[in-house]
């Protein structure tokens, strides 16, 4: 036991407690429990988004990622920045300006059916609760390294932890806490970096040539090749990357909390400008990593890397770093899953109980009781299932997660918003088939079959050979909601053409009118 | 009474709004054919930039010359999307800044 780590932890979840206890004051409605009330400014969103986004599986793996494979590292990085840009030139604005407080709300402007708003809503939780399983895994993982305690009870312990955030602060404390992780994460990763460079004597070129001696791959560590195969499995994750992030609902809820485009659009600066100072602070982590601790001392901790980060704290900066570094990863862990949960939550209250189930009619203490319901019931949901996957890779659980996003979410986001002919049976053919045709092909892919018997979960040749799915799944979505739309016209003929609302859709969008401002908390 | 009577009113707004005309009027499709003129090329740029990375790197050694002592080109291809990405929003935001005036004039017209 290192008590250290353990005075960390416990000043940082006292502290965090003490903004749940404020914000729980100001939470009355349901609308300040789902986003904050709309009230948030650019910087406060910019933060709060970095910190929904970078995740353990950012932070820790991405040092990881770079010690371990080198050059490699980048495919599984520079998607993040990129996908942003998506975000901000096709997303971002569309959504602030026509949704309410889901991505059912947005896509129901325009098809105001049940039927899609209950798939919809039914996406946001498979998603929600694909992506909280990487990050509950990781959690373990942490504190079994990091405190002893057993995986099992880890796992309980911060889903358990995370939830009194929800439960009682909603949107407003989440969003607090999601700050103040981003800004301790980038504080912590600048110490490190400044004193892992200046044990390197500050030698940003140098390094490079270090590195050719420095690790078991020699001159390979610069050079492409060491984990992926093939160029086309780099761009298949890439791409997942690329357009997951504009169809993960936990980050689209965030241009939710602000009150307008404009705002939404410079929260999006601040994150570019956050993660990309991260970014190149990373790649020199990862030199680090590998140069001072060591490869195999690195491989020793955990097989994939997940531990170098805490251990390069250690060995640079002594105990009380390694607990600094250790707590902010605790910290960025709770932050993401509790933005998950609320999302989960909210789709569930929102979408299911009040719009479909009571016709918008519910009242607003019916709506907060169930949306605190639905938190309990997701993160009971996710735990019992992250159980049993204590053996997965981390980073693998959150590809999919990204990548059904990118083929679910994506295609329907972009074609309600920019697509005259698109209709209820293409966006409901669309989710559909995108959602299980990901994850039908992650079921045939390497990842769960292996030739090796318990190399993976089934013994046997793959039958997609493709660990990451994105570069087939993706099209996939598109094409099934372009036929869906054309089965769809067909069959409603001239009927549809008449009671379409695209022109609505399409000033709504673009000029914002209706969007009310902020709420009263 | 008093919010039940503004709930009327927002209503009957929504009602009377024209969106066919507003789609119709020359600022609307000006203001459209504007942002399509910046969205669209900038997507494809940064996105053909991006993708571009991994077959360079894995299907020709055109980046493998080096740049400074022991850095490649592809090392700084890679750093150079972070560089990019920052660069493409700044642009972004410069130019909706102009959109933003004409949706401003577009809203005060139509009377949103």
């Amino acid at each position: 036991m290192n008590w250290t780590v353990i005075i960390l932890f416990a000043l940082m979840s006292i502290g965090t407690l003490f903004i749940t206890y404020f914000a729980s004051k100001k939470t009355k409605t349901a609308g300040s429990f789902y986003t904050a009330g709309g009230g948030l400014t650019a910087r406060q969103n910019g933060l709060a988004l970095a910190g929904d986004f970078m995740s353990a599986s950012t932070f820790l793996g991405l040092i990881g990622a770079f010690s371990l494979t080198g050059y490699d590292g980048f495919f599984l990085m520079y998607g993040a920045l990129v996908s942003f840009l998506v975000v901000l030139f096709l997303v971002a604005e569309p959504l602030r300006n026509l949704g309410k407080y889901t991505l059912a709300d947005m896509v129901t402007t325009r098809f105001k059916y049940k039927q899609v708003r209950g798939v919809t809503a039914f996406n946001t939780l498979v998603i929600s609760v694909m992506y909280m399983l990487g990050q509950l895994v990781a959690a373990g993982a942490l504190f079994k390294l990091l405190l002893d305690i057993p995986y099992n009870i880890s796992v309980i312990i911060v889903g358990i932890v995370m939830l009194v955030f929800v439960l009682f602060g909603g949107m407003t404390a989440t969003s607090w806490v999601q700050i103040i992780k981003a800004i301790l994460l980038i504080g912590g990763v600048f110490i490190l970096f400044m004193i892992v460079m200046w044990k390197l004597n500050f030698s940003f070129i140098g390094i490079f040539t270090d590195m050719k001696t420095a690790t078991p791959m020699g001159a390979d560590y610069l050079k492409a090749g060491i984990k992926y195969a093939s160029g086309w499995d780099a761009a298949s994750l890439s791409l997942g990357l690329i357009l997951g992030t504009a169809g993960l609902p936990h980050i689209l809820i965030r241009f939710l909390t602000v009150p307008n485009a404009r705002v939404a659009r410079k929260s999006v600066v601040w994150v570019m400008w956050i993660m990309g100072a991260f970014h190149i602070m990373v790649i020199f982590l990862g030199f680090g990593a590998a140069k001072l601790v060591g490869t195999s001392n690195i491989m020793a901790a955990n097989p994939a890397g997940n531990m170098a980060a805490p251990l390069l704290a250690q060995l640079v900066g002594g105990d009380i770093l390694f607990a600094f570094i250790a707590a902010v990863s605790f910290a960025t862990i709770l932050a993401v899953v509790a933005g998950i949960v609320l999302t989960g939550a909210t789709a569930f209250s929102h979408d299911f109980y009040n719009e479909i189930l009571k016709d918008g009619k519910a009242t607003e203490k019916q709506q907060m009781k169930m949306a605190r319901w639905a938190s309990i019931g997701v993160t009971a949901l996710a735990i019992v299932l992250s159980l049993g996957l204590q053996e997965f890779n981390v980073a693998f659980l959150a590809s999919i997660a990204f990548t059904l996003a990118a083929s679910s979410n994506l295609p329907v986001i972009l074609l309600t918003i920019y697509w005259k002919k698109f209709n209820k049976t293409g966006a409901i053919v669309g989710m559909m088939t995108g959602l299980f045709g990901t994850l039908l092909l992650v079921a045939l892919s390497p990842n769960v079959w292996n030739p090796v018997p318990g190399a993976a979960i089934m013994t046997g040749d793959p039958i997609f050979p493709l660990n990451s799915p994105g570069i087939v799944s993706i099209p996939l979505g598109f094409i099934a909601c372009y036929l869906g739309a054309l089965i769809g016209n067909r069959r409603t003929g001239l009927k549809t053409v008449a009671k379409d609302n695209y022109n609505e859709i399409l000033v709504k969008s673009n000029t914002g009118h209706d969007v009310k401002g902020v709420l009263r908390h | 009474m008093v919010r039940l009577e503004k709930k009327l009113d927002e209503s009957e707004q929504t009602n009377l709004v024209d969106y066919e005309k507003i789609v119709a009027s020359k600022e609307f499709q000006n203001m459209l054919s504007d942002k399509k003129k910046f969205v669209i090329p900038f997507t494809i740029f940064f996105m053909g930039y991006s993708l571009l990375l991994p077959f360079l790197v894995f299907y020709t050694d055109i980046l493998d010359h080096p740049f400074i002592g022991d850095i490649t080109w592809a090392w700084v291809y890679g750093v150079s999307i972070t560089v990019m990405s920052v660069w493409v929003c700044s642009i972004y935001v410069r130019k909706s800044e102009r959109i933003d005036e004409q949706i401003k004039e577009i809203i005060e017209k139509e009377g949103l």
